[in-house]
């Protein structure tokens, strides 16, 4: 039986407060005294285990700081480097669309309508001389600030024209259409000049904005489960239809408009003739269906 | 949000550290936590890895500046940084030699052992928040008696001492009283 100054020792032994000397005193105390070698298994359980509830207190208190509270007080190199590379692009690519655009002249225009172009900003007017640019990821998080303040207004302005103008000329064909006979426009006339140069190509290309055709949808219908219809002005799809997966494509040429839906990689002809429901059928022409593509590819 | 170390230089923190101040450790924490881990990160560790090396390492450096026995001859950031190097180092051997053998070997797990420790736990659980301070400052942080009274407001060392002597006394008899002797010493 262990006496109580050894116990004592032991105490002083686990909790590593013993000198140099009096620890190798007690070792070999402990080395010839198997009843204190019986207490010192369990003394040392029992402070490992102290010891480790006291590392899980630790543990606890730094995992409960808040992670924006490890954040670095300035912006890393790499972020700075990827910044600068970022706002590069975007004026790069501004300058490239201001400059492809900037004298297309067409008496034809394509203009597209996408769902989800609401989400977009507005629609650059021509005679709007102050937009915002679309959020890129590039620009947003902590160093938005930094980028806007980097880019010229001017930039800015350019970086929209990728979503180009509501036109005039569209508004003037809007007004001038009527009950015109079906007159399938034929994209190939577009894409059919030899446009190899990004910018004889883009200074050929229609122009993009959004449509004027109103759509409504309606999955309630039992009967027509994949229809569509033109009346008073609108367009009527029936049918399961996908918000944001469906785009309607219009195009002008002169007085006449031919409007395409694109709806889950399939083109549609959709017929403005008169106000009957009809079917939506496929378009399965490859050279218009690759036309098609090639115009929604450019937007 | 962003950190700011509320105008205390290295030197106040690594005083208050060696104090037992908990909210120095936290500072010290946030301050190094970037650099720290970034260490790991650029070595083929995770995110996960990284925050546990440092960590570790901080509660090293913890309970060495607590018990009194680090003597810093460089910057704070320097010696953390060089005991997240170390432990980095001995986990990718580990890592390392766990996939080339001894899978099976170190598997093998004394569930005899596991579960005494489990009630040993349980034990240091049922302690009361005064009591479990006093072992974990004893036992871990290795602070001296004056420290400990200080810290939990005791009048004295003496006072202290008793505490200390009385806590471990209970803890001890608890553990006792759910295993027989023979079943701990044997």
């Amino acid at each position: 039986m262990a006496s109580e100054k050894d116990l004592e020792l032991l105490d002083q032994y686990v909790g590593n407060r013993l000198t140099a000397q009096d620890r190798a005193a007690f070792e070999k105390k402990l080395a010839s005294d198997t009843s204190l070698q019986n207490e010192f298994n369990l003394q040392q359980r029992v402070v490992e285990k102290i010891r480790e509830a006291r590392i899980m207190e630790l543990k606890t208190m730094f995992n409960s700081v808040p992670a924006s509270a490890l954040e670095p007080t300035g912006t890393s190199l790499v972020t700075q480097m990827s910044l600068g590379v970022a706002i590069v692009a975007v004026i790069g690519a501004g300058i490239y669309f201001y400059a492809s655009n900037e004298d297309t002249v067409t008496d034809q225009s394509v203009t597209k309508q996408e769902e989800v172009a609401t989400q977009l900003p507005q629609i650059v007017e021509p005679q709007e001389e102050e937009t915002s640019a679309p959020e890129s990821p590039a620009t947003g998080g902590p160093e938005s600030l930094e980028t806007k303040s980097v880019v010229p207004p001017a930039e800015n302005k350019k970086n929209d024209v990728e979503i180009p103008q509501a036109s005039n000329d569209t508004k003037a064909n809007e007004e001038a259409k009527g009950p015109a006979p079906l007159d399938v426009f034929d994209p190939s006339k577009e894409t059919e000049s030899p446009a190899a140069t990004p910018e004889t190509k883009t200074s050929e290309s229609p122009k993009l904005s959004k449509s004027s055709i109103v759509v409504e949808t309606d999955n309630s219908n039992k009967k027509y489960n994949f229809h569509y219809q033109f009346k008073n002005g609108k367009l009527h799809l029936y049918g399961t239809f996908e918000k944001n997966l469906y785009e309607i494509m219009e195009f002008f040429s002169g007085n006449k408009r031919t409007v395409f839906l694109y709806y889950k990689d399939s083109y549609y002809l959709l017929n403005e003739e008169n106000e009957t429901i009809k079917p939506l059928a496929p378009i399965n022409d490859p050279s218009l269906l690759k036309k098609l593509k090639d115009y929604r590819g450019a937007r | 949000m962003v950190f700011r170390s509320s105008g205390m230089n290295e030197t106040e923190i690594f005083e208050r550290i060696c104090k037992g101040d908990e909210k120095a450790l936290e500072l010290l924490y946030k301050k190094y936590y970037r650099m720290m881990t970034k260490l790991v990160i650029t070595n083929s560790g995770t995110e996960d890895e990284a925050r546990d090396v440092y960590q570790d390492a901080l509660i090293v450096f913890w309970q060495k500046a607590t018990s009194g026995n680090l003597v810093l001859t460089s910057k704070m950031s320097t010696y953390i940084y060089s005991i997240c190097q170390n432990l980095w180092r001995k986990e990718l051997d580990r890592k390392k030699r766990l996939s080339n053998e001894e899978k099976d070997t170190a598997v093998t797990l004394d569930t005899e052992t596991s579960e005494r420790e489990k009630i040993i736990a349980k034990c240091i659980d049922q302690l009361d928040g005064t009591c479990k301070k006093v072992l974990m400052y004893y036992y871990f942080e290795e602070m001296s008696m004056q420290d400990i009274a200080d810290k939990l407001g005791f009048a004295n060392t003496d006072t202290a001492k008793t505490k200390k002597y009385k806590c471990k006394k209970k803890l001890d008899d608890l553990v006792k009283a759910q295993y027989s002797e023979k079943d701990f010493l044997d």
